[in-house]
């Protein structure tokens, strides 16, 4: 496969075409490959990765996770499969999980060769780590393709402090309003400034309460700005909460990251020529 | 004194559910699936685009379609601008909304058995 910048599924719905001989406009096998490149593109993550939730959720062996393959006809009709021997599986419930990975309107799965129809596809377990796939079709490719823009974004800084023991977490939060505080008023930063307890509520930190009883909390602050004086304030300050903030904090890590930040946009698909040019050394 | 019907009990979704999550630019979508087509037709009652909205409408900060799987007894949430600016801009340290599956599985549904 030589390709640029195309969509994950393309590249195993390529060597499909190839093999089977599939027309461009047969959509409903298009879509149907489509289904079974959607399903092998994040690898592992059909055959047990991304999954595992102890308890409810039990994978074996997931440090030797298999890699997926599929076997696929020439109805586009898959069995989705690993090799014997590796960890993880492949059950009804991972190639669910991974079918509408990323998906919106499973009806109408928008990709640069077919809009692919998930929504009447088929499961079905026909042995250990076998699912069957069948059943997805497809309707006329879109006339646009999508577009992604860069931008340069400025830098993400993030520097991070520990606190443990009694009191953890009334430590950590005075650390976060002390740098929240000089952030805005000795440095001026206006923008968006995230302070998170981790260990106590960071992920979902902004959808729900839920704090956590903790005695072992990481103060995380984090912001993004084109002045890179500003990013390694931020750096300093929260190094400097080991002499500067509230008793027993330790584990400082900081870090700057170039940032960018793209936007979406639609081209005519006739405006697109792509070429390939073979160079010999 | 009201009973609830027989055998009727209130669980965390993680008890009758399981889920992935996705993310597309600021947009964030999860798949719930039953893990017993009995359970599956409580979640689609109860688990509405306007409950996940008055729950996380912090984070879900606009519009949220579902779809409905009833083959695979899975609902498909789509949330846009659900990921605080998404990967490339959200400062949260989980920019795609990968844990966001267990922000869901965290709510408590009403099931019969």
């Amino acid at each position: 496969m030589i390709a640029g910048r195309v969509a994950d599924p393309s590249l195993f719905l390529a060597p499909l075409r190839h093999v089977h001989g599939w027309a461009g406009d047969d959509w409903t096998r298009l879509g149907g490959g489509t289904a079974v490149g959607h399903l092998l593109e994040c690898a592992a993550q059909v055959t047990g990765g991304y999954f595992a939730d102890p308890g409810y959720k039990p994978v074996e062996n997931l440090a030797y996770v298999g890699f997926p393959l599929a076997e696929v006809a020439a109805d586009a009709s898959a069995v989705i499969t690993k090799l014997p021997g590796t960890g993880g599986c492949v059950t009804l419930r991972t190639v669910k999980e991974q079918l509408l990975y990323e998906i919106h309107d499973p009806a109408r799965y928008f990709t640069p060769d077919v809009v692919a129809d998930f929504s009447t596809a088929r499961l079905a377990e026909v042995g250990p780590d076998r699912v069957a796939v069948s059943g997805a079709g497809g309707r006329p490719r879109p006339g646009q393709l999508k577009v992604t823009v860069a931008f340069d974004g400025g830098a993400l800084a993030e520097a991070e402090l520990s606190y443990a023991g009694p009191g953890a977490k009334a430590r950590a939060r005075l650390a976060g309003e002390i740098v929240a505080e000089r952030m805005r008023h000795v440095h001026g930063f206006g923008g968006e400034l995230r302070i998170d307890l981790i260990g106590v509520n960071s992920l979902h930190g902004s959808a729900v309460e839920r704090p956590a009883e903790t005695e072992d909390v990481r103060v995380r602050a984090a912001l993004r700005t084109p002045d890179r004086e500003l990013a390694e304030a931020l750096l300093w300050e929260v190094e400097s909460l080991l002499c500067c903030g509230p008793a027993g904090g330790g584990g400082f890590r900081g870090a700057l990251t170039p940032s960018v930040i793209t936007h979406s946009a639609f081209l005519p698909r006739e405006r697109v020529t792509p070429r390939v040019a073979l160079l010999e050394a | 004194m009201a009973h609830a019907p027989t055998g009727r009990r209130r669980v965390p979704l993680r008890e009758v559910a399981h889920a992935r999550a996705g993310d597309k630019g600021n947009i964030s979508s999860v798949a719930v699936f039953a893990y017993e087509p009995r359970h599956y037709p409580a979640l689609k009652a109860q688990l509405t685009p306007e409950r996940l909205k008055a729950e996380f409408g912090g984070v879900l900060r606009g519009a949220i379609t579902r779809y409905e799987l009833d083959g695979l007894h899975g609902l498909n949430f789509v949330m846009q601008a659900g990921l605080e600016g998404g990967v490339n801009s959200s400062l949260n340290l989980d920019a795609h909304g990968k844990s966001w599956s267990f922000l869901l599985l965290a709510l408590e549904v009403d099931v019969e058995g």
